[in-house]
C-alpha cells in the first residue's frame, strides 16, 4: 500500500519530519514500512510545453515534429516518437536535462531534423510505469511552468506492508490519524472550493429498496450488502482531472483517466472507501441492485475481461442483467466515458466473505476488493460519498440531485469495550494509570464512554471508532496501548528461567545419536524437502492437491527417494565419492477412512546412500570401493549399536514382512544383495546395494549402496546397561574346519555357540578359503576363540574341554572336519 | 706360516678401517652390512681369528687379545652408530619424505541447518524449554482455526497453504503444536519446537517450498510483556553475540496479541545499513507476541489466569545469515561441497 507523504501532510498539518523520520514511526508503532521513494525529484527542469503544431517527419514514418511553446512566443522544435496533438499540453526537458533514469538530454539531430530536447512519457519522468505514450498534461497547467512544482512535487511515497487486521491504513486520512500529534484532532480534509462544499444530501431511507432522484436501488441480498448509498449527477462534463489531482493519482503509482473516475479513486485513497460511477444513462430502468450471480450471467469488466458469473459471486444488476462485480469492479457497459453527462455514484458495504469470494471466483483482486475485504467503516458513508460528490462537482460540473439514495440499515450504537487497568498490567508488565491510557487511547479514536468508573481499578469503558473492525476485545485494546507506548519501551525485567509440564520428544535424542553414528563414520547430513516425484514416490503416496510443479506432487515415501537427487546432482559433477545421510518424515497414504479429515501416516526415519572409495584416495593404500561386506558392518554397526537389532539377509518372504511393516516403498530400490535389521522379530529397516535403475549414474560410478530404518527403534542413551568387567586372563584359541558350502557361516556359529559353556566371551570368523587342498563343494572357514571366567582363571584343560565340545559338536551336526596345517 | 706380526697389522688395518667406516655409516642398513662385514661370523675379524692356530704359539696369546680388543672397539662403535642412526630417526632426520600426505577416513559433517536448530533449542534449554515436535501433515483446524486464524479471511492470506485433502494440509508454519501441546499438557508449558514446514513458494535464492522453523511458547501465571521481552534479548544476545542489539516492532499474528516483529541489528554492517540489511541497519529474524486470549480458550486454559508468549523463526534464514550462505537452495540440494564445510 503506497501514501503519499504530501498528501499525509495536508491531512495532518502538525505531522513533522522527514520522510524517513515518518516511515520510523509508523514502523515502529503501527505499521511496517518497506520503503521510502521519492517522486517527482531529478525533473527540475523540465517544463509544461504546449504543442502549436505537429506534423509528420518528412524521412521517418513513425516520427513527428513538434513546434512547441514553454510560455513565450517563441518556438522549438521537437523530434517526437509517439503521437502528440495541438494544443496539448506536454513534459519538455530542454538541452541538458538529466531525467530520473539517467537519460541526458541535448540538441541533436534524429533522421535530418534537429530536436531541441525531448517530450517525456510518465516513465521518463519517474511518475509511472507507463512508456507508451507522451505523458499529456492537465490542461489547467501553464506552458513554461516548472512541471515539478506545478504538481506539487517533490513528494515521497512510503510503501507499507499492510497487515490483514489495520484496514483503516489502507487510506491516507487513517495512516495520517498514526502520525499526527494530537491524533484525530489534528485532522482537516482539505476544501474542495465553497460552492462544491457547500453541497449537502437529503438522504432517502429504506431497508431494502428505495426509488429517489430517478434512481432506484435494491438489496436483495442483505448478507451481501449491508448498506449502499447513491447519488445521482446531472450534466457534468468528463475531461481530465486537474493538476493536483492528476499529481495525486501518479504518486500513487495510479493512472488519471478523467475527473469522474478519477474522484472516485481520489476519495477511496482519502477516506478508505472504494466508489463507483456509473454513466446512467447505460443503466437499464434505471436501477441497480445488489444480488447473486445467476448460472450462465456473463459479463466484461472495465479490464475487458468477460467472465461467466455463478451463484458464488456477488453483482450489481440493473434491470437487464448484471453490470458489475459487486465490491470488485465494474462493468465495461456501463463506465463513464467522455460522452457522459449524468453519473450514478455509488458507495456501499459489501460483505469481507462474499466479496472475497466473488474476487476468487473471477480470479481479481482489486483496490476496492482488497479494501472491503477487510472490511470498511460501516458508520461513515455518507462522509465519503458526499465527499466524493463534491470533488466531481467541483472538477467536472453539474449538478447534484439532493435527494440521495441510502439503503440498508443505519449503523447503530457504537461498539464500547471495556479495559482493566489490571489486565493491562497482567499482560504487558507496567501499569498505566487511567490518565495515560485514555491518553493513549483516545487520539486514535477510541474516546471514552460514559459509564467508566472512577476508581483506579474499575475498567475504562471505550468506543471503538467505525474504522478499526479489526479491535473487538479487550486484548485488542491492550495491544493498541503497546504499541502507541512503544515496544521497546517496555524495558527491564530479567528473563526467566520457568519448569515446564512438558516433556522432552524420545525423538530429538534418537536422531542425535544417528547423526553422531553417521557423522563419525564420514556422512554428512542432507536434509530435503518431503516431495517427490512420482516415479520415485511409492505406491501409497499422499498426492498434494494443490502441488506447485509435477516434481512436487507427491510426499515421499522413504528418505532413500530423497537421497537420489543430491546422490545423482554430485555423481553428475564428476564426484565419485558420494557418502550422504538424511534424518525426516517419510509418508503414506491412510487407507480407512473413519470420516474426514484423515491425516496421513508419518513416521521419522533415518537413511543413507554411499558409493565410491571405502577410504579417501592415498598413496599408501590400495583403492577399493565400498563392497557388500562394508555395507552390512555398516548395517551391522546401525543394529546392534543404535537400534538393539540383528541383521539378516533378507529372505523369500521379505517383501511380505517389510509390507506390513510399512517399509515396502524401501525394499523396491534394493537388489538381492539386502539385509534386513530386525529388533526382536520385527523388521525396523533394511539395507542393501540399489538396483542400477534407481539412479542415473555415469559408467565410472561405483556401486551404490543405502538403507533406511525407523528412528523410533532407536535406543535411548538411558537403555544402555553396564556389564561387569572381568580381572581373570582370557585365553585364545583359533579353529579351522573344512566344510560344505551349504552351511552357512550364522547357521555353523549357532552349533559352536550351543557347545561352549558360558565362559565364551566372543568367536569370530577371520579366516576363508577355497581353492587348493580344499574339496570341490567345501570351503576352508578359521575362528578365533576367546574364552574368559567372571570369577576365576581358567585352566588349560577347562579350555580345551571346551574346544573339544565345539570340535565334536562342528563334526557331529555339520559334517565338519578339522583343518591341521 | 703366517708371521704374527702380518696378523697383528692385518687386526689394526681391519679395526682401523672398521672404526671409520661405522662412524660414516648412514643408515641402519649400511651399519648392519658393515656389522656383518667385520663381526659377522664369516666377517674380517673372524677370519682373522680362524688363522691364530698358524701363528707360533708364544705369540697366540698376544694376537688373541689383539683380536679381542678389535672386536671390543668394533662393537663398541656398532653400538654407538646403531644408538644414533635410530636417534635420528626418531627425531625426523630420515629418508622418509615427510612432506606427504597422512592417511586419512572420510570426514562426516553435520548439516548447517541442524547446527542452528541444536545451538538455538540449547539457549532455550537453559531457560527450562523442552524439545517437542508435532505432525508435518496437519489438519485445517490445527493449522488455522485453533490458532485464531479464520478461514476465508485475508489472515489466512498470510500462509500460503499445501492441501492434501479436504482438511488436510501440509503445516504451514509451527505453531499448530502450541495448540496439540497446550491440549495435552496443563501450565507450566516451556517448549522449543524445531520442524519443516510448507508453503507454496517455489524455490528462489529466498524462498524453499519446504523449510525448517523453530517455534517457542511459554504459558504459566504471570508472564508478560516484559519478562518476553528480556526473554527474546537475551536469546539474541547469546546467539547473535552481545554487540546485537534486538528491536521489536508492532506486527499481526492472529494468535498472538500484542503481535511483534522481532529484528537484530545488521552483524555485516553493524547498523550503518548495507545490501545484507537492505540499507536498514536491522534484520528481521522472528514474528512473535503473547498469546491471543482466544489461543487459550481453543484448548482450554483460562486466558484470566494465565498468559505467555510464542515466537517462531526461520532456521535456515538464520542459519543463512549465520554463515553468509547467499542461496537458499544450498541447503537442499545436497552438494557435497557444500555440505563438507560444516564439519
Amino acid at each position: 500500500m503506497k501514501v503519499s507523504v504530501n498528501w499525509l501532510r495536508e491531512l495532518a498539518p502538525g505531522i513533522e519530519g522527514s520522510p524517513e523520520d515518518l516511515a520510523d514511526h509508523l514502523s515502529m508503532t503501527a505499521v511496517a514500512v518497506d520503503e521510502v521513494h521519492p517522486i517527482g525529484a531529478g525533473i527540475e527542469s523540465v517544463v509544461v510545453a504546449r504543442v502549436e503544431e505537429a506534423t509528420a517527419h518528412p524521412d521517418a514514418d513513425r516520427l513527428s515534429l513538434a513546434s512547441i511553446t514553454v510560455g513565450t512566443d517563441e518556438l522549438t522544435g521537437v523530434v517526437v516518437g509517439a503521437p502528440v496533438r495541438a494544443g496539448g499540453l506536454y513534459p519538455h526537458a530542454p538541452p541538458g536535462t538529466t531525467l530520473p533514469g539517467g537519460l541526458k538530454i541535448g540538441a541533436r539531430k534524429i533522421r535530418g531534423q534537429t530536436s531541441h530536447g525531448m517530450l517525456c512519457s510518465e516513465r521518463e519522468l519517474g511518475l509511472g510505469w507507463d512508456h507508451s505514450g507522451i505523458l499529456e498534461l492537465p490542461p489547467d497547467l501553464l506552458p513554461g511552468a516548472p512541471l515539478a512544482e506545478a504538481l506539487g512535487f517533490p513528494d515521497h511515497v512510503l510503501e507499507l506492508d499492510l497487515t490483514p487486521n489495520r484496514a483503516d491504513l489502507a487510506g491516507h486520512l487513517g495512516v495520517a490519524r498514526e502520525l499526527a500529534p494530537e491524533g484525530e484532532a489534528g485532522l482537516v480534509l482539505p476544501s474542495f472550493g465553497p460552492a462544491a462544499d457547500a453541497w449537502k444530501p437529503t438522504w432517502i431511507d429504506g431497508e431494502r429498496d428505495v426509488s429517489a432522484a430517478g434512481m432506484r436501488v435494491v438489496i436483495e441480498d442483505p448478507e451481501r450488502c449491508s448498506r449502499f448509498l447513491g447519488i445521482v449527477i446531472r450534466g457534468l462534463r468528463v475531461g481530465p482531472s486537474p493538476a493536483w489531482l492528476a499529481a495525486r493519482l501518479w504518486a500513487l503509482d495510479g493512472r488519471p483517466i478523467n475527473n469522474v473516475v478519477d474522484a472516485t479513486n481520489y476519495a477511496m485513497h482519502e477516506l478508505n472507501h472504494p466508489l463507483h460511477a456509473y454513466d446512467l444513462a447505460t443503466l437499464r430502468g434505471p436501477e441497480v441492485r445488489v444480488r447473486a450471480g445467476r448460472e450462465g450471467e456473463r459479463l466484461r469488466t472495465l479490464d475487458g475481461e468477460e467472465h461467466a458469473l455463478a451463484e458464488v459471486a456477488s453483482v450489481i444488476a440493473d434491470a437487464d442483467g448484471a453490470i458489475g462485480l459487486a465490491g470488485v469492479m465494474g462493468g465495461e457497459g456501463t463506465e463513464v466515458s467522455s460522452a457522459t453527462t449524468d453519473v450514478f455514484l455509488e458507495c456501499a458495504v459489501f460483505d469481507p466473505l462474499r466479496t472475497r469470494r466473488t474476487a476468487r471466483q473471477a480470479g481479481l483482486s482489486t483496490d476496492a476488493s482488497y479494501r472491503f475485504e477487510r472490511g470498511v467503516d460501516r458508520t461513515d458513508v455518507e462522509k465519503a460519498i458526499t465527499r466524493c460528490a463534491r470533488l466531481i462537482l467541483a472538477t467536472a460540473g453539474g449538478r447534484a440531485e439532493e435527494q440521495a439514495v441510502r439503503v440498508g440499515p443505519l449503523p447503530g450504537e457504537r461498539t464500547v469495550l471495556e479495559l482493566r487497568p489490571s489486565r493491562v498490567r497482567q499482560v504487558l508488565g507496567r501499569s498505566f494509570d487511567r490518565e495515560e491510557l485514555t491518553g493513549i487511547l483516545a487520539p486514535i479514536g477510541f474516546q471514552p464512554a460514559n459509564g467508566s468508573g472512577q476508581a483506579d481499578d474499575s475498567p475504562l469503558r471505550l468506543y471503538v471508532p467505525g474504522w478499526r473492525n479489526d479491535v473487538t476485545r479487550e486484548i485488542d485494546l491492550v495491544e493498541e496501548v503497546a504499541r502507541r507506548h512503544g515496544y521497546n519501551r517496555f524495558e527491564g525485567g530479567a528473563f526467566a528461567v520457568r519448569p515446564s509440564s512438558v516433556p522432552d520428544d524420545p525423538a530429538w535424542e534418537r536422531a542425535e545419536r544417528v547423526r553422531r553414528l553417521f557423522v563419525a563414520r564420514g556422512y554428512l547430513e542432507a536434509r530435503s524437502a518431503s516431495f517427490a516425484t512420482e516415479r520415485r514416490a511409492g505406491p501409497d503416496a499422499v498426492e498434494l492437491h494443490n502441488p506447485l510443479s509435477a516434481e512436487e506432487a507427491r510426499l515421499r515415501t522413504d528418505l532413500i527417494a530423497s537421497l537420489l537427487d543430491p546422490l545423482e546432482y554430485n555423481l553428475a559433477r564428476g564426484r565419485r565419492d558420494v557418502r550422504l545421510f538424511e534424518i525426516g518424515t517419510a509418508f503414506a497414504a491412510r487407507r480407512d477412512d473413519e470420516g474426514p479429515p484423515v491425516l496421513p501416516l508419518e513416521e521419522l526415519r533415518a537413511a543413507f546412500v554411499v558409493t565410491g572409495g571405502r577410504e579417501p584416495e592415498h598413496w599408501g593404500v590400495e583403492a577399493a570401493d565400498v563392497d557388500l561386506w562394508d555395507l552390512k558392518g555398516l548395517a551391522e554397526e546401525l543394529a546392534e549399536d543404535l537400534l538393539g537389532a540383528g541383521v539378516t539377509p533378507v529372505l523369500p518372504d521379505a517383501a511380505e514382512r517389510v509390507g506390513e511393516a510399512g517399509l515396502g516403498s524401501i525394499a523396491r530400490w534394493l537388489d538381492g544383495e539386502a539385509f534386513e535389521l530386525e529388533r526382536q522379530g520385527r523388521v525396523v529397516g533394511l539395507a542393501g546395494r540399489l538396483k542400477d535403475a534407481a539412479v542415473d549414474a555415469p559408467r565410472w560410478a561405483a556401486p551404490v549402496w543405502a538403507g533406511e530404518f525407523r528412528l523410533a527403534a532407536v535406543r535411548l542413551d538411558a537403555e544402555a546397561a553396564f556389564a561387569s568387567l572381568s580381572p581373570y586372563p582370557r585365553v585364545g584359541r583359533d579353529l579351522a574346519i573344512i566344510v560344505s558350502e551349504k552351511r552357512t557361516v550364522s547357521e555353523l556359529e549357532e552349533v559352536i555357540r550351543r557347545a561352549c559353556p558360558p565362559f565364551l566371551e566372543s568367536v569370530w570368523l577371520f579366516d576363508v578359503y577355497e581353492g587348493e587342498e580344499i574339496p570341490e563343494g567345501c570351503r576352508s572357514l578359521a575362528w578365533r576363540f576367546r574364552f574368559q571366567a567372571a570369577d576365576r582363571t581358567l585352566t588349560d584343560e577347562e579350555v580345551d574341554a571346551a574346544m573339544n565340545a565345539v570340535t565334536i559338536a562342528l563334526e557331529d551336526k555339520s559334517d565338519a572336519r578339522i583343518r591341521t596345517s | 706360516m703366517t708371521a704374527p706380526v702380518q696378523l697383528v697389522d692385518a687386526l689394526e688395518r681391519i679395526e682401523g678401517e672398521g672404526l671409520t667406516s661405522i662412524e660414516a655409516a648412514d643408515s641402519p642398513g649400511a651399519l648392519e652390512e658393515l656389522r656383518v662385514r667385520y663381526l659377522g661370523r664369516s666377517g674380517e675379524l673372524a677370519g682373522i681369528l680362524s688363522r691364530i692356530g698358524q701363528a707360533p704359539p708364544e705369540d697366540r696369546r698376544a694376537i688373541g687379545q689383539a683380536a679381542n680388543t678389535a672386536k671390543r672397539r668394533l662393537q663398541e662403535a656398532h653400538s654407538i652408530r646403531q644408538a644414533a642412526l635410530e636417534g635420528a630417526e626418531a627425531v625426523g632426520v630420515a629418508k622418509a619424505d615427510l612432506t606427504m600426505p597422512g592417511r586419512r577416513a572420510w570426514e562426516g559433517g553435520v548439516h548447517p541447518v541442524t547446527r542452528v536448530i541444536d545451538e538455538i533449542c540449547e539457549i532455550f534449554r537453559e531457560l527450562g524449554f523442552s524439545k517437542v515436535r508435532g505432525p508435518e501433515a496437519e489438519t485445517e483446524w490445527y493449522n488455522f482455526q485453533a490458532l485464531n486464524i479464520p478461514l476465508e479471511h485475508p489472515a489466512a492470506d498470510m500462509w500460503d497453504t499445501f492441501y492434501l485433502a479436504d482438511g488436510v494440509v501440509l503445516r504451514s508454519h509451527t505453531s499448530p503444536v502450541q495448540a496439540r501441546i497446550m491440549e495435552t499438557h496443563e501450565p507450566p508449558v516451556r517448549v522449543v519446537v524445531p520442524g519443516l514446514c510448507y508453503r507454496r513458494d517455489p524455490f528462489d535464492p529466498t524462498h524453499a517450498p519446504a523449510f525448517e522453523q523453530i517455534e517457542g511458547l511459554a504459558v504459566d501465571e504471570g508472564i508478560d510483556f516484559v519478562e518476553f521481552r528480556s526473554t527474546i534479548e537475551h536469546f539474541v544476545h547469546r546467539f547473535f553475540g552481545r554487540e546485537t542489539t534486538a528491536r521489536f516492532r508492532p506486527a499481526y499474528f492472529p494468535f498472538t496479541e500484542p503481535s511483534a516483529e522481532v529484528d537484530v541489528s545488521c552483524h555485516m554492517c553493524g547498523g550503518s545499513g548495507c545490501p545484507t540489511c537492505k540499507g536498514t541497519g536491522w534484520i528481521e529474524i522472528m514474528g512473535s507476541g503473547m498469546v491471543h486470549p482466544a489461543v487459550f480458550e481453543a484448548v482450554g486454559y483460562d486466558p484470566e489466569r494465565y498468559t505467555g508468549y510464542a515466537f517462531g523463526m526461520g532456521s535456515a534464514r538464520i542459519a543463512m545469515l549465520r554463515y553468509g550462505i547467499p542461496d537458499i537452495r544450498l541447503f537442499y540440494e545436497g552438494d557435497a561441497r557444500f555440505l563438507a564445510q560444516f564439519r
